[in-house]
């Protein structure tokens, strides 16, 4: 008998709140964390909807996280990973990997010293700061960090995935983080592929993507040691897929043949196929390429299905949260098979004539689902897709 | 799962010194210019990359669409991430550097430039990233995910890294293997196994654990020399020691490129070690060309 791999705990800090109920409720009730933040006008992003995280004052009184280089990243993986790993009432006894997916880990204190700042921290920076921290508190025995663009968390649940059928360790907490700095905002305007409006996932007027920032991790063990030790299966994780599109390092293959590489492969890995899948949660961040190539690539790989499997995305409620996208997603998407439920797509109001998608928009939609496939695709052309399924009822 | 590399190779660059001297010399026509347009941690590694994907006799034994990259580097895009931001300061942020300030940047420079399709990923953990890479690798390969896999350890080294890293001394450096683990004549040597672990804080302990996991899961370990880069042993003084540059995450790859070449042992164990707490190990066998 297979001994797939339960999700047995969630854990996120997004815009909309510091935990998973906050972040499911505001997207269930369509709701959108996005706005300007006058604490970024000194920055010249003061008119930029992004994203931010509410962090308790002690740790953003102010925006002193952005001008003293407190390190806002960890704080998210922090606050994020005690969540998954109390959800799951993990004993600290057993054998634990992490694995986390980032493209930037902490910055923070690292631009406040370039910057001459007075820095009231000296922490560590570094892509793997964060992830240290947490292998360090949780007495972790395996830990890999990982970074795939956009795509890193969806990314690091193959190296979850391969521990855990190897049995290297008994769970594997994985997930993603990135926290928002001046640093990287700087850089997507320096590309103009930031919107000045609240962003519009696959819609006639999308006009660009908004930053965002947070965490999330998933606690997954084999569902052998999940019933050993009588904790309830929240989902399963079945698959993953990783691609490469070999094609440009700052645009998607515009037939998205990558993002269908990856999709597929993850679908096999998962032992489904294409005509299993009941919802899409897509990487949908709202750029002119991106949004039509994700058509394009679904329309390949569902075929003549591609009208009726409902997809959305959640980049108009937290913005589009980098390494930490695809790990969000996936609570989501853990939180969808438990519910039944899809959250709308914040932002979307008229389709794009050349989107061939059943966009899930306006209010949240009830249909009967077992299979989710989320998708997600970065800088230089890096696709990474899971296959997640209902756990049992 | 025992992997066989087809093909591999280093690059140790002086600090500024242009890529374009080193270029391999059956690389395509045109390389120069583009080693010019991409940041030094993609150019380290699509020399390297152009060095074993196309040097006899790993050319043409593989397929494109079936190979994996992964990269493992201690500091990822540190480098470019310093040269975009000190335009920033200056008011001239820079969206063609922008696109290099992701640690996965090289990944996606390679695919472009070798019309690699396979899975792709950077790990960034730490000193340890070259070796884990290498487990990944075979974890790919095991699952059939992938049939060949390009591992590439690299470093660029930047003015604050220098000030602030604890590796004083670090340097630009790369180095790559091609595996597979297909049958085949094995002139760089065998994988046989690999072990990564941590214990926080405490390097000499996670190495331990994993030459323990190597030896209880290939008895033939407890024959086997080990062997390290000048800064891991510290943290194992009984290892011989492979003198590479200090290039982080690079010199183990670097040491494993290098072992065909030496004829003091049949098989060693590599180690690599991070001071965060991050161990990790392979076991090299000897080929019948090496």
């Amino acid at each position: 008998m297979i001994d797939r791999v339960a999700v047995t705990g969630l854990g996120a800090v997004s815009s909309l709140g510091l935990d998973v109920e906050s972040f499911w409720r505001g997207l269930v009730d369509g709701k959108t964390a996005l706005r300007q933040h006058s604490i970024l006008a000194p920055f010249g992003f003061g008119e930029l909807p992004l994203g931010l995280v509410p962090l308790p004052a002690d740790l953003d009184e102010e925006g002193r996280a952005w001008q003293c280089g407190r390190p806002r990243a960890t704080a998210c993986a922090e606050l994020a990973a005690a969540e998954a790993m109390a959800d799951a009432a993990w004993p600290a006894s057993s054998r634990l990997g992490i694995c986390v997916g980032t493209t930037l880990g902490e910055k923070a204190p690292w631009v406040s010293r370039l910057r001459g700042t007075d820095t009231d921290d000296d922490g560590a920076f570094g892509a793997a700061a964060p992830a240290h921290v947490l292998a360090s508190r949780y007495a972790a025995r395996r830990l890999r960090v990982v970074s795939a663009a956009c795509a890193s968390s969806n990314a690091a649940f193959q190296v979850a995935l391969d521990w855990l059928r190897g049995g290297l360790c008994d769970a594997v907490l994985c997930g993603g983080v990135d926290a928002l700095q001046e640093f990287v905002v700087a850089g997507f305007t320096s590309l103009r592929a930031l919107s000045p409006l609240p962003c519009r996932p696959f819609d006639a007027e999308r006009s660009g993507l908004n930053l965002g920032e947070g965490a999330a991790f998933l606690l997954l063990e084999r569902e052998s040691h999940a019933r050993a030790r009588g904790r309830s299966i929240r989902a399963f994780l079945d698959g993953v897929g990783l691609s490469c599109d070999a094609n440009h390092m700052t645009g998607p293959d515009r037939e998205g043949r990558g993002a269908t590489r990856a999709m597929s492969a993850a679908l096999v890995d998962a032992g489904r196929d294409a005509a299993a899948v009941d919802f899409v949660s897509a990487h949908g961040t709202a750029t002119l390429f991106n949004d039509l190539m994700e058509s394009q690539a679904l329309g390949t790989l569902l075929g003549a299905r591609v009208p009726v499997v409902p997809i959305n995305s959640i980049k108009g409620s937290i913005g589009h949260t980098l390494g930490a996208a695809g790990a969000l997603e996936a609570v989501m998407a853990v939180r969808v098979l438990e519910e039944q439920l899809i959250p709308p797509t914040v932002g979307h109001l008229q389709r794009a004539e050349n989107i061939k998608l059943d966009v899930v928009a306006g209010d949240a939609r009830q249909v009967p689902i077992d299979c989710v496939l989320s998708t997600s695709s970065g800088f230089g052309g890096l696709n990474a897709a899971i296959v997640l399924s209902r756990g049992p009822r | 799962m025992t992997c066989v590399i087809l093909s591999a190779a280093t690059l140790f660059p002086r600090s500024g010194e242009p890529l374009s001297s080193h270029i391999f010399d059956g690389a395509p026509p045109g390389r120069s210019a583009q080693l010019l347009r991409m940041d030094r941690l993609c150019g380290l590694s699509l020399c390297v990359a152009d060095r074993v994907l196309l040097a006899s006799p790993a050319a043409g034994r593989f397929d494109p669409n079936t190979t994996a990259i992964l990269v493992g580097s201690r500091y990822g895009c540190h480098k470019s991430d310093e040269d975009f931001f000190r335009g920033l300061l200056e008011g001239q942020p820079s969206p063609r550097l922008f696109a290099y300030t992701l640690p996965s940047s090289p990944v996606g420079e390679v695919s472009i430039h070798h019309e690699l399709r396979g899975p792709g990923l950077s790990i960034v953990s730490g000193r340890t990233a070259g070796l884990e890479a290498l487990a990944q690798a075979t974890l790919l390969l095991e699952s059939g995910q992938a049939q060949t896999c390009l591992v590439i350890g690299c470093e660029a080294a930047s003015p604050s890294l220098i000030e602030h890293a604890t590796d004083v001394d670090l340097c630009d450096g790369a180095a790559a293997i091609l595996l597979t683990g297909a049958t085949a004549d094995a002139g760089h040597g065998y994988l046989a196994a690999s072990s990564t672990n941590f214990v926080a804080n405490d390097p000499a302990a996670a190495l331990f654990v994993c030459i323990e996991e190597l030896c209880k899961n290939v008895p033939a370990c407890r024959n086997a020399a080990l062997i390290c880069d000048p800064q891991t042993r510290s943290y194992m003084p009984s290892s011989l020691v492979y003198e590479t540059p200090p290039c982080g995450a690079a010199a183990s790859i670097a040491v494993l490129a290098g072992l065909g070449t030496r004829t003091d042992a049949d098989a060693f164990v590599v180690l690599s070690a991070d001071p965060a707490g991050l161990g990790a190990a392979v076991l090299w066998r000897r080929g019948m060309g090496g």
